[in-house]
């Protein structure tokens, strides 16, 4: 049984992130939500067994993302069909001078959002890790993937993202 | 990561700025893991508890029969040990199966979670052998232990045990084997595209 103090710790630290990443995988704030508990679950009963071979944050987003992707395959599986995020379920800008600067980040945070979301599985993995800020060795250790997958993926990443903010679409 | 241009700059801004209005907080929410937990634990042992419950109930019934009964003691030892055949192999399948480790990179943990479709569909493939046989052997003897003075009874028992076995690996080798193989394929597509 982990020790109760550090798993609190733990997820004080990792809380804004973890929330993000289930948001970025799920189609509804309580999917997103189940997801997130999810995650704790696994981080809990995953916890007697970090050995601190690799950082705590791989080790977290490891833990995350993998039970991300077993919690979207049982989904998939149940057949489950939800609806999906509205603006106002979507995160918000957390700061702005100005109402319609407000407005214009929350709308831009939006087409964000619904980008990273379109992206396939793989690259959507890589896009958060990235958005996150982790290096490309994190990524590659957290993925399994090559330093020059993970390059080829993030181009392609970026110029998905840069085109959704700009409001254009984004051809497959 | 740094951002290699403003453009990035402009997107990990945005990105990790984003707050989720949800109210879940960390001590909240490991309050909640460990209700949840302790939870689970207390539905694991119940479980548990009813199949040992379910296995000694029938060792007995069958020692039972095999000490008051004498004529019936080559059935009764026959049907306990159809039993712990079943049980031992869905024991040491259950002990052999490995689980995905949550801590293994992503490419290691898709192809944990594809293997696990693979061994239910080997263990579904494989029922004929391990679960319908050790018990249809069974059946045939308590057939042909039916006096043969009644040989309707017997033919009866024989046609009802032979359909019942056969219902059961159809089950499992066509609907069951062909359910997991729709899932593992549902898995796949997921895998290569949301």
């Amino acid at each position: 049984m982990p020790d109760a103090r550090s798993f609190e710790d733990l997820l004080q630290r990792f809380l804004p992130p973890l929330k993000r990443l289930a948001a970025a995988y799920t189609r509804d704030r309580d999917e997103s939500e189940e997801l997130l508990q999810e995650i704790a679950l696994a981080i809990w009963t995953s916890l007697p067994r970090f050995r601190g071979e690799s950082s705590e944050r791989t080790w977290i987003y490891r833990v995350a993302h993998n039970t991300a992707l077993r919690f979207m395959a049982d989904r998939r599986r149940r057949g489950a069909r939800e609806a999906a995020w509205t603006p106002e379920q979507e995160p918000v800008a957390s700061s702005a001078a100005t109402p319609e600067q407000q407005a214009m980040q929350q709308e831009r945070l939006y087409r964000l959002w619904q980008a990273v979301r379109e992206l396939d599985w793989a690259d959507r993995q890589v896009a958060v890790l990235y958005l996150e800020g982790l290096s490309t060795n994190e990524i590659e250790s957290i993925t399994g993937m090559t330093a020059g997958s993970i390059a080829t993926r993030l181009t392609r990443i970026r110029q998905k993202l840069t085109l959704r903010l700009r409001g254009q679409e984004v051809r497959p | 990561m740094t951002p290699e241009n403003n453009n990035d700059k402009e997107l990990f801004e945005m990105w990790q700025a984003a707050t989720l209005s949800d109210p879940n907080d960390a001590a909240r929410l490991a309050r909640a893991i460990e209700r949840r937990t302790q939870s689970f634990d207390r539905t694991v042992f119940w479980r548990n508890f009813r199949e040992y419950a379910a296995g000694a109930a029938i060792t007995i019934c069958f020692l039972v029969l095999a000490v008051r009964f004498p004529q019936l003691r080559l059935t009764a030892v026959a049907g306990l040990a159809a039993i712990s055949v079943v049980l031992f192999y869905l024991w040491r399948n259950h002990r052999n199966q490995a689980q995905p480790d949550d801590t293994a990179d992503l490419q290691s943990f898709h192809a944990a979670l594809l293997a696990r479709y693979d061994h239910q569909i080997r263990l579904l493939r494989s029922v004929k052998y391990w679960y319908v046989l050790p018990q249809y052997l069974w059946l045939l003897l308590v057939v042909f232990q039916t006096p043969a003075s009644r040989p309707a009874a017997r033919a009866m028992l024989f046609l009802l045990s032979t359909a019942i076995m056969a219902f059961v690996v159809w089950l499992n080798q066509s609907y069951g084997v062909r359910r997991l193989q729709r899932e593992k394929q549902k898995a796949l597509e997921m895998l290569r595209q949301d």
